[in-house]
This record gives structure tokens, C-alpha cells and sequence, in this order.
């Protein structure tokens, strides 16, 4: 049986239907939440979800989630759509979801509402279907490929937003940890990309971890994401790097393949883990010079804004935070990883080249989106993400 | 209040500019496809040489059209009506051309006028069979490109994208609306 869970425990949630980019936003999201512990369990997690989401706009749709009911009738079930159906069965979420409505359906949820075993119905649910008034944009996408084909049903109309922006979040300068992105091994693989030139990075037990080639972008993984991962964090792993040989890589060795750039952009983002680093300063200007290739990248949360806004025009991380209401950490990852493709410009002593640079006095102006503008345009995001 | 808008999808012939308008539009496209009798037999055995023309729909009285320009020159009479009233370009590149430095040319200057008011997004198809140029080449080739171009987003976004890919299409599209306002996507 599914225990009501304590405060101060983990609250384990499972989530159905989603991609890794709607993930890292419950993520994000349960990061935020500070009076309840809640935890998304990864894909191999054995733990016991205390509710599963399930996201029912793909193919299989409610199936889905009556499919789990039906095996497990125990399980609380939270469900998100886009459009939700006013008879269904079990609590839903209008997508995108909202801070605002997602904790109280999960407390009510975890209390009781919408008892296991006792869906909630047409009438007498303790926990009803949750329509926000406001529906903007949703930053995923589902994995699921819906049909294009044929007469597909008219989708439902998204209700119209008011515009009730996430609450600015809260940036202390004292409370920012820094990162040396030319140590450790995002130092290595930075050296490797700046000069060129072939090279395998190696434990110290001379084991390989990493055969890269920088001339056709490809890197050869020897070990998995989370060792990666843990040596990301280390800013003292030992760890050399050499010149390749055709003997490196066994031929009954299991490997993967990724372009350098998305090792880099990856391992840009894990080093940093929610850290700004020492390069940049908390009120000085960063600037684009290309977009990130996102479409090949990891989709990291909020990457296309903070994109479209530093490609605009130069801001400092403060203002980022301000002007986006994005939370810190997502933006020193986005930042960490797009300094590893060197695609950043910031002022340093250093490396004048890389100065900011003054907006070109031809540039069009940008114009104030006006209000209803804005709503229209939110309504169509939150449409082409929901497709 | 009925509102209708348009998307705008260029580039050269075979790009995938009508597969990628299928992705998203909400009716069986409407594709005035021919069988081709010029130069474009190389490339694909039909053509588009009208447009194409999708919905996306958002309620009942507001729609998204999603139109696609014939890829051929000579059809470019057509363009400056097609852009009316449209939110933005997504200028689709075949990687494997002979030369999509000057396809970038030849379109960028093709829709000068639209773009200094709306941003454009460039997708590079067809890199799995021609790697280069790379994504990074495009950008850098860019500033010569639009030496003598007013453009609303001067540094925009250049993905690489398979118009099969319904995520890829759907990427292009959404950086397309962060660029008119990186600000509409602050909710959860």
C-alpha cells in the first residue's frame, strides 16, 4: 500500500508520457518547492511513486493511466492535458502546468483527495479536474508522434491566458557558488576543442573514459552518464589526457557515440550543477554570438528563451533572472554549457577578442510586444508544445 | 475576435518544407504539387509550384496558416503576398546543394523587407548525408551574408533539422516565438 509520506520524507512522483525536457521542468519545479520534499524518479528507480503523472495527450491517451489503475488501484494517478476531459475519471491538470496548481493537486492528492481505489468522478471527488484560468506556454514537448495525416480531430480550443508570470526568483549574491570551468574535465575537453587535436582522457588507472576528435566532432564514451556525471563534479579528478593509438578502444568494448559538441554542452551543464562560473559575474554582461544547435543538444529548461534573450542583445545574469524569471541554476547551466561550445562573449582581460559587442547601429528596433500580443502569442506556444 | 496569422516556410526545392508544414497543420495540407519538368527532376519527382498551405488551429475563431513558398525563383512574384501579415520566416537549407552559402544569400536578401520587422529561424536539412557545412560555418558566413540587411534578429537561430522530425519542426517554431518575446514562456 502507497504510505502517506511525512514532511521531511521523499516524496517519490513517477512520471508517464513525458520527455526529458518536460521532466527537467517538474524537476526544476519540485526543486523550487521547499515544504514538501518531492523527488522524480528516474527511469531505472525502483522506488515506490507516491503519485504517478501521466501526461494522456499522446497516442494511447487515457489508456495509459487506466491501464495502471487497473494493475495497481492503489496508486494515487495525477494527469495532465491539454485538454481536459470534463468526466475523466482521475485528477487533471490543464498543461501547461503551473507551480500554483500542482502542489495543491498533489497535497490534496497525498491527503487523501481522490482516495485510492475511489477515482475521482463526476461528482463527490475530493479532488476535481484543475483548470488554471491561465494557459500560457509549456516549455516540453511529448515524446509520443501524433497523427498528421487524414482528418485529425479539431484540436480544443486553448483558453485564453491572463498574463500571471512565475514569480521572480529570488537571486542572492552571497549565496551564488562558483565553478572553474578550465579545471577538472570539462578543463580537458575545453583544451581539446580550443586546440584540435585528437586525444583520449584516461583514469588513473590508465582506463579510457573518453576517445575524442575534435576535427570531425565525434567523441567515443567508454563509461556511463552517471560516472560522467560524477567526475563532471569533481574539480580534482585524476585524470590525464594522451595523444590516441589504434589499440585504445578493444573491439569488444562497449562504447557510445556523441558529437564533442553535445559531450561538451552536456558536460558544460553538469560541471556547473547549479553554479555560476568564475569567468562570468552576477552583474556583467554575457552575450550570444550563435544560437546553441538545440535541436542536436540536450533540451536544458528554459534553453530556447534564454537563447532568443541573449542573442537579442547583452545582459547580465542578474538581469536574465529579472527579465525572464528563470531560476538561477537553470540559467548558470544554460550559461556553463553554452561557454563550453565558446559561444559566449563576455568582458575578461584575458581574451579581449571575446568582448561584448555594441549593438550594430542599423539594428531594427524591438518593439513592445503589446498585451494581447503577447496572450496570442503564448496561447501558440502553448499549442505547438502541446502537439 | 477572429484572428488569423501566417507562418511563412522558404527555401530551395526538396527541402522539406511541405513535410514540415504537415507537422503541424490540423488539416490534410493543401499542396499544389506537380510533377517537375525542369532542373528540379534532379532533386525530387514532384514540386510545389504554387504553395502549400496548412492550419494550425488555436479555437475556433483563431487559426495559424502555415504557408510554404515554391522553392523555384521564378516564382518569387509570389512571396511579398504570401508575407503579409506574417509572424515570422523559417528558411529551410539543403545541406547537400551545391552551394547553400548562396541559397542563404539568394533568400535572406529574397524576404529583406519581411525580415526587418519579423525574425527568421534557419533550419539545415540533410546534414546526415553532407556534414558540412557545419552549423558553426553558417553562423559565421552570416555577418558577410547580411552585410547590407536590416533584420529584427540579427543573430538567429540556424538548427540543424529533418523536416520529418516533428520535434525538430516543432524547435524551430517555438524559437520563432521566444524571438518575437523570450517573455511569453514564464509559466510552468
Amino acid at each position: 500500500m502507497t504510505k502517506n509520506p511525512s514532511n521531511s520524507d521523499s516524496i517519490f512522483i513517477r512520471s508517464i508520457g513525458m520527455d526529458a525536457r518536460k521532466e527537467a521542468v517538474f524537476r526544476m519545479a519540485f526543486k523550487m518547492f521547499t515544504r514538501r520534499h518531492y523527488q522524480l524518479l528516474d527511469a531505472g528507480d525502483t522506488q515506490t511513486p507516491a503519485v504517478t503523472i501521466i501526461d494522456v495527450d499522446g497516442t494511447e491517451g487515457i489508456a495509459i493511466a487506466q491501464r495502471l489503475h487497473d494493475e495497481r488501484p492503489e496508486q494515487r494517478i495525477l494527469l495532465t492535458s491539454v485538454s481536459p476531459q470534463a468526466d475523466s475519471m482521475f485528477p487533471v491538470l490543464q498543461k501547461p502546468v503551473r507551480m500554483e496548481t500542482l502542489f495543491p493537486a498533489l497535497e490534496s492528492l497525498l491527503n487523501g483527495g481522490s482516495a485510492p481505489g475511489k477515482p475521482a468522478g463526476r461528482s463527490g471527488a475530493t479532488v476535481m479536474p484543475i483548470r488554471p484560468e491561465v494557459t500560457i506556454s509549456a516549455l516540453s514537448t511529448t515524446i509520443v508522434p501524433s497523427p498528421t495525416t487524414a482528418n485529425p480531430p479539431a484540436p480544443k480550443p486553448v483558453t485564453a491566458p491572463t498574463a500571471m508570470p512565475r514569480p521572480v526568483p529570488v537571486l542572492r549574491p552571497e549565496e551564488i557558488r562558483h565553478f572553474n570551468p578550465q579545471a577538472g574535465l570539462l578543463g580537458l575537453l575545453q583544451m581539446i576543442r580550443r586546440d584540435q587535436s585528437p586525444g583520449v582522457i584516461v583514469d588513473d588507472q590508465q582506463r579510457i573514459i573518453l576517445q575524442l576528435d575534435p576535427m570531425a566532432d565525434q567523441a567515443i564514451l567508454l563509461t556511463d552518464d552517471e560516472h560522467l556525471k560524477s567526475l563532471a563534479r569533481e574539480e580534482h579528478p585524476r585524470l590525464q589526457m594522451r595523444a590516441p593509438s589504434n589499440t585504445d578502444i578493444p573491439a569488444h568494448a562497449s562504447t557510445r557515440h556523441l558529437t564533442l559538441q553535445s559531450l561538451l554542452w552536456q558536460m558544460g551543464a553538469w560541471t556547473a550543477d547549479g553554479r555560476l562560473s568564475q569567468q562570468l559575474q552576477i552583474n556583467a554582461p554575457v552575450q550570444l554570438k550563435q544560437w546553441p544547435n538545440l535541436t542536436r543538444l540536450t533540451m536544458l529548461p528554459d534553453a530556447l528563451r534564454l537563447a532568443a534573450f541573449l542573442a537579442r542583445s547583452p545582459a547580465s545574469p542578474a538581469l536574465t533572472v529579472k527579465m525572464l524569471h528563470v531560476e538561477p541554476h537553470a540559467l548558470f547551466n544554460f550559461l556553463a554549457a553554452a561557454d563550453s561550445l565558446g559561444l559566449l562573449r563576455y568582458n575578461t582581460a584575458e581574451n579581449p577578442d571575446n568582448r561584448i559587442q555594441p549593438v550594430m547601429p542599423n539594428a531594427p528596433t524591438v518593439a513592445e510586444i503589446p498585451t494581447a500580443k503577447r496572450s496570442f502569442l503564448g496561447r501558440l506556444l502553448a499549442r505547438i508544445s502541446g502537439l | 475576435m477572429k484572428e488569423d496569422n501566417k507562418i511563412i516556410f522558404t527555401g530551395p526545392v526538396g527541402v522539406g518544407k511541405t513535410t514540415a508544414i504537415s507537422a503541424l497543420s490540423d488539416i490534410p495540407i493543401i499542396s499544389t504539387d506537380a510533377q517537375a519538368s525542369d532542373m528540379t527532376l534532379n532533386r525530387k519527382g514532384h514540386t510545389t509550384v504554387a504553395m502549400d498551405y496548412g492550419i494550425l488551429k488555436l479555437d475556433e475563431g483563431t487559426k495559424i496558416h502555415l504557408y510554404g513558398t515554391p522553392g523555384q525563383e521564378r516564382f518569387d512574384f509570389m512571396w511579398d503576398i504570401l508575407t503579409t501579415g506574417g509572424l515570422g520566416l523559417i528558411l529551410m537549407l539543403d545541406n547537400t546543394r551545391p552551394n547553400p552559402k548562396k541559397d542563404l544569400h539568394f533568400f535572406l536578401h529574397a524576404f529583406k523587407d519581411f525580415i526587418v520587422n519579423v525574425p527568421i529561424v534557419i533550419g539545415v536539412s540533410k546534414t546526415d548525408i553532407q556534414a558540412q557545412p557545419r552549423i558553426a560555418d553558417y553562423a559565421s558566413m552570416l555577418p558577410e551574408v547580411i552585410a547590407d540587411l536590416r533584420m529584427l534578429n540579427p543573430i538567429p537561430p540556424i538548427f540543424e533539422v529533418d523536416g520529418r522530425n516533428k520535434d525538430d519542426v516543432k524547435n524551430m517554431v517555438m524559437a520563432l516565438l521566444y524571438s518575437i518575446d523570450p517573455g511569453i514562456g514564464d509559466q510552468l
